[in-house]
């Protein structure tokens, strides 16, 4: 790392040669290469931080480019989280970035998080808040948070130091609320919204001034009034992991009875174990091959999965679901019980 | 009494602010006026009073002389 880079910052009191260090070793992982990842990437990058992720699947599109300035019109339809590394890295190579160009699920967040120091929400969706909060809960990690209503926006910084959370301000999430596609934006209030967010990740990682912790700041820029309304933290030891897979890694479960006549049974156990099943539209393909042999499981037909406890078959789920797969199914009954109900069947 | 709507909320109210006057000064009774006036929705939205959020599960009572701020959380970014 060059110090002369960043000798402006680092003559700074608050920051200093130890502060520029502790940036140097952060890890940054920002949800969301929207309006406000935009806004924040590049300072995250150009300030030193050591290391930023960047997880977003979606692509760009023409509305994009207003507010997203890192997207050219170039760039169009390709993936956003890629498109914004590539770019970061020209101009600041001194950073690792990663790209992760997938959308944060219940099934991605816990292990993506563990990896980075502080979350930064840059989505532009109440329900995802929720799944980062929840995760950053999991894994103890803090997020910033900020979100933008037309001219105004809303800052906090969540689980730090064991303060409150997104739930302890907003228990439960509205039943309608306008995204910037409907309620519309000006690119200088989510840019605002963004450096606001940067600067509380600056501050919690040099542990200087004070973080927005248990208070919401909410910002005008039409009139420029900035208002803290102060909430108390509550216990959310109900927030666990057992609570998180319930909550966000929910799989699809189905009767044999009910499933439909173009669907396939993909049973997952080894090829020695009893009973051998006879069904139509079978194939066996054990866990351990799942992987390797994903050629042989069919992309737009329902796949109802099985095993012998149904233990496998989740692990199964899990494994397509990754791969894209959307027409999952767990059978309620595995091996021994489809046994039984084929062979009355056939009867 | 001031009350001050912000985000969505002041869309749909069509105002910034307004000096509401309840018959019992509580929040069970605001929250059951905005309610009425606004359809706002118990569920949607979140008061503050003096800047400081408060549970809409107790019967908060408030002073003429509060300034009571209605907050519901923002999605764009």
């Amino acid at each position: 790392m060059s110090h002369e880079k960043y000798i402006r910052q680092i003559a700074l009191p608050q920051v200093g040669h130890s502060g520029q260090q502790k940036l140097g070793h952060s890890r940054v992982l920002v949800v969301g290469a929207g309006g406000l990842g935009n806004a924040v990437l590049p300072y995250l990058a150009s300030a030193g931080i050591g290391s930023i992720g960047v997880i977003d699947g979606d692509r760009v599109s023409l509305s994009n480019l207003h507010r997203q300035v890192l997207f050219s019109e170039s760039d169009i339809g390709e993936l956003k989280a890629a498109v914004a590394c590539e770019k970061l890295a020209k101009q600041f190579p001194e950073a690792m970035l990663t790209p992760y160009s997938e959308f944060l699920t219940g099934e991605n967040a816990l292990t993506l998080f563990a990896q980075y120091d502080i979350i930064l929400d840059a989505t532009d969706a109440i329900d995802i808040r929720y799944l980062i909060n929840d995760a950053c809960i999991v894994t103890g990690k803090p997020f910033v948070h900020a979100s933008v209503y037309r001219f105004q926006f809303q800052v906090a910084l969540f689980n730090a130091n064991n303060s409150g959370t997104y739930r302890c301000l907003y228990p439960t999430a509205p039943k309608t609320t306008q995204s910037c596609e409907e309620a519309g934006v000006m690119p200088s209030t989510v840019a605002m919204a963004g450096l606001y967010e940067g600067n509380e990740v600056f501050k919690y990682l040099l542990n200087i001034g004070k973080s927005q912790i248990n208070s919401l700041l909410l910002v005008d820029t039409l009139s420029n009034e900035q208002n803290h309304f102060s909430f108390e933290r509550k216990n959310q030891d109900h927030i666990t992991r057992v609570f998180f897979e319930k909550e966000y890694q929910r799989i699809e479960q189905i009767a044999f009875a009910n499933t439909e006549k173009g669907g396939y049974f993909l049973d997952v156990r080894e090829l020695d174990e009893q009973p051998k099943i006879a069904l139509e539209n079978y194939v066996q393909i054990p866990l351990s091959a799942l992987e390797k042999s994903l050629e042989l499981v069919p992309t737009n037909n329902p796949i109802y999965l099985f095993c012998q406890s149904g233990k496998r078959s989740k692990t199964a789920y899990r494994i397509l679901q990754g791969k894209g797969y959307a027409k999952l199914f767990c059978l309620t009954e595995n091996a021994i019980e489809i046994n039984e109900i084929t062979f009355e069947t056939i009867e | 009494m001031k009350v001050h709507y912000f985000g969505e909320i002041a869309d749909i109210t069509g105002k910034t602010a307004d000096d509401v006057v309840l018959k019992n000064t509580s929040v069970a009774e605001l929250l059951s006026y905005l309610q009425s006036t606004y359809k706002l929705l118990s569920d949607d939205i979140h008061i503050a009073v003096n800047h400081q959020i408060v549970s809409k599960e107790k019967d908060t009572q408030l002073n003429e002389t509060d300034e009571i701020a209605v907050l519901s959380p923002f999605a764009g970014g």
